[in-house]
């Protein structure tokens, strides 16, 4: 498959070195995440084939495709939950052959698909369990400002609360890690409407000036809170680039949405 | 039945529980945190009914027996929470997520203990004194309990409550909570989920060998598959009570326990057995994630 290569937002904010692109030395900064070259089997399953691109630092970049391409094992590869060969680097020193904790305590930070919250534990202990580096306690009023709901609700079980809050409590707890990158996994899978708006207002406060790696199935999500794009198809990078590009061309978006259809409308 | 026989086969019972819930205590969380079926658990009883034994009869020169058995509690805790240190560090360490070895190595780990320390100390059954106070009865309710019982009893009340407030109030305690719902998620947030798997190993392993310490005194003797004998028991416990669940171990301590001593005292000796093997079938029938485990999503 060729990679097809978009302008870069701001000075490639997002760049696929096998297109060659990113803007010329000195006009960029260094950036935050470099993957090269990752591969990711599952069982007999080939699922990554060998990703490659970069991630600039505060931006937020929307990993995009179709269902099953891969943008979900990207994720666990890169912090190390899915075996993976190839070159995973933060912040110009490689992580790749870290475990995952280990990734973590070097800057990455991950909010997951489904939220994953610890049921059995109270909002307060799921807040108090991410609690480990030296800003988490300032880092803790900036989440209950910008999430009041989680001090009303800490003494309740995190199993028992919504969808919505359930995410934000999710949000929440990966806040309180002075992380370098967040990898953000579908953050409005399975929310109502008014959910989804309550969820992307706080993402676009909570990220402000983060640099996030944000998985989103819905577009108008990934609209409202990415500057970059980045689309795979079929285990590798098919498009990248910045995301009113994107979503300016048509045939572009139809294709990323159209379940990978090539030219004359048939399907891959 | 006399409300007499009732009053002493009910604290009988719960002793017996007392001594279920910590072998198997360890034995939930083992599984709940890390999915290892820890085979080599019996061990850890049978290394901490030897250490009293020991202590009981050998260890004259510490004086009075009631002192000797203080000692035996904590030397065979000790040994027990350094066994779990040394079995998880270089046995299990290497071998998590490959369950056909976890087995085989824990499995083999027990056989050659019981043939270790039968060659040793014999397979004959070993008797030791006790305090002159523990072969005392306590009135109760018109009722003759024996003090064993309630000794028995008592300190595992005492380290269900610590081991409850370890769990619940430290931060170690919230990471191995954590993790027996999420591993994966515990490692996600940055925290080293290994040494949590250290921790609950030696605390299950010395929670095992108390138990095998007041095993010692309620069963009035120790021999060398000791140990064995119980772990079916406390699997048996484990399950029914909810894979992870201390809260659920300790329910279903007292629910097998109970059952024992009240079914072999009514339908005659080992009737008992069979109806905790039924109780068992029943759980995974209708509750198959157990009284207080989660299900599997």
């Amino acid at each position: 498959m060729n990679v097809r290569q978009g302008r870069p937002a701001g000075g490639a904010a997002v760049s696929s070195p096998a297109a060659g692109n990113g803007a010329g030395p000195g006009e960029a900064p260094p950036p935050i995440l470099e993957v090269d070259g990752l591969h990711v089997h599952r069982g007999e399953a080939h699922i990554l084939h060998g990703l490659d691109f970069h991630i600039a630092p505060n931006r937020v970049t929307a990993l995009l495709g179709r269902n099953g391409v891969g943008k979900t094992t990207t994720l666990l590869a890169l912090l190390g939950l899915l075996p993976s060969s190839g070159e995973i680097r933060l912040e110009g020193e490689s992580v790749t052959s870290l475990s995952t904790h280990r990734r973590v305590q070097r800057g990455l930070a991950y909010v997951p698909e489904d939220r994953e919250v610890f049921s059995q534990l109270t909002v307060a202990e799921n807040l108090r369990l991410a609690m480990q580096w030296p800003e988490s306690a300032d880092r803790l009023a900036t989440v209950h400002e910008l999430f009041p709901e989680l001090e009303r609700r800490s003494a309740q079980k995190a199993g028992s609360l919504s969808g919505g809050q359930q995410q934000m409590l999710a949000l929440g707890r990966t806040l309180l890690h002075p992380a370098k990158l967040l990898l953000i996994d579908e953050p409005t899978k399975g929310l109502a409407p008014i959910v989804i708006t309550e969820v992307v207002a706080a993402l676009q406060q909570a990220t402000a000036d983060s640099t996030v790696l944000l998985v989103e199935q819905n577009l108008r999500v990934a609209e409202a809170l990415a500057t970059d794009a980045i689309v795979l198809d079929e285990g590798r990078v098919a498009w990248s680039g910045a995301m009113a590009d994107l979503l300016a061309d048509e045939e572009l978006t139809r294709s990323m949405l159209g379940v990978g259809r090539r030219a004359g409308g048939q399907e891959t | 039945m006399t409300f007499q026989t009732f009053a002493l086969l009910l604290v009988t019972g719960l002793g017996l529980s007392g001594v279920y819930f910590l072998i198997a205590s360890g034995l939930s969380l083992i599984f709940g945190l890390m999915d290892v079926l820890n085979l080599a658990h019996g061990l850890f009883f049978t290394a901490g009914s030897y250490a009293t034994w020991w202590v009981m009869s050998s260890l004259e020169v510490v004086g009075p027996l009631g002192l000797r058995f203080a000692i035996a509690v904590v030397a065979g805790g000790g040994l027990g929470l350094a066994m779990g240190y040394v079995v998880e560090r270089v046995f299990v360490r290497r071998f998590y997520g490959d369950h056909v070895t976890q087995i085989l190595i824990t499995l083999g780990l027990s056989l050659a203990g019981v043939a270790l320390v039968g060659g040793w100390f014999t397979y004959d059954p070993r008797t030791f004194p006790l305090p002159e106070a523990f072969g005392n009865v306590v009135m109760v309710a018109g009722a003759r309990i024996p003090v064993t019982r309630l000794l028995t009893l008592g300190l595992s009340l005492v380290l269900l409550v610590a081991l409850l407030a370890f769990l619940r109030r430290t931060r170690h305690g919230l990471v191995i909570r954590a993790g027996v719902e999420n591993r994966s998620m515990v490692q996600a947030m940055g925290i080293d989920v290994q040494k949590s798997f250290t921790l609950v190993f030696a605390i299950g392993g010395m929670l095992a060998a108390i138990g095998g310490v007041l095993g010692a005194v309620f069963f009035a003797g120790v021999t060398p598959e000791f140990g064995l004998n119980i772990l079916i028991f406390a699997f048996i416990v484990v399950v029914i009570g909810g894979l992870g669940s201390v809260e659920g171990t300790a329910l279903a301590s007292v629910l097998v326990g109970l059952t024992q001593q009240f079914v072999n005292y009514l339908a005659g000796a080992g009737i008992g057995d069979l109806t905790v093997v039924a109780l068992l079938a029943g759980t995974l029938l209708i509750r198959p994630q157990g009284l207080l485990g989660e299900a599997v999503r």
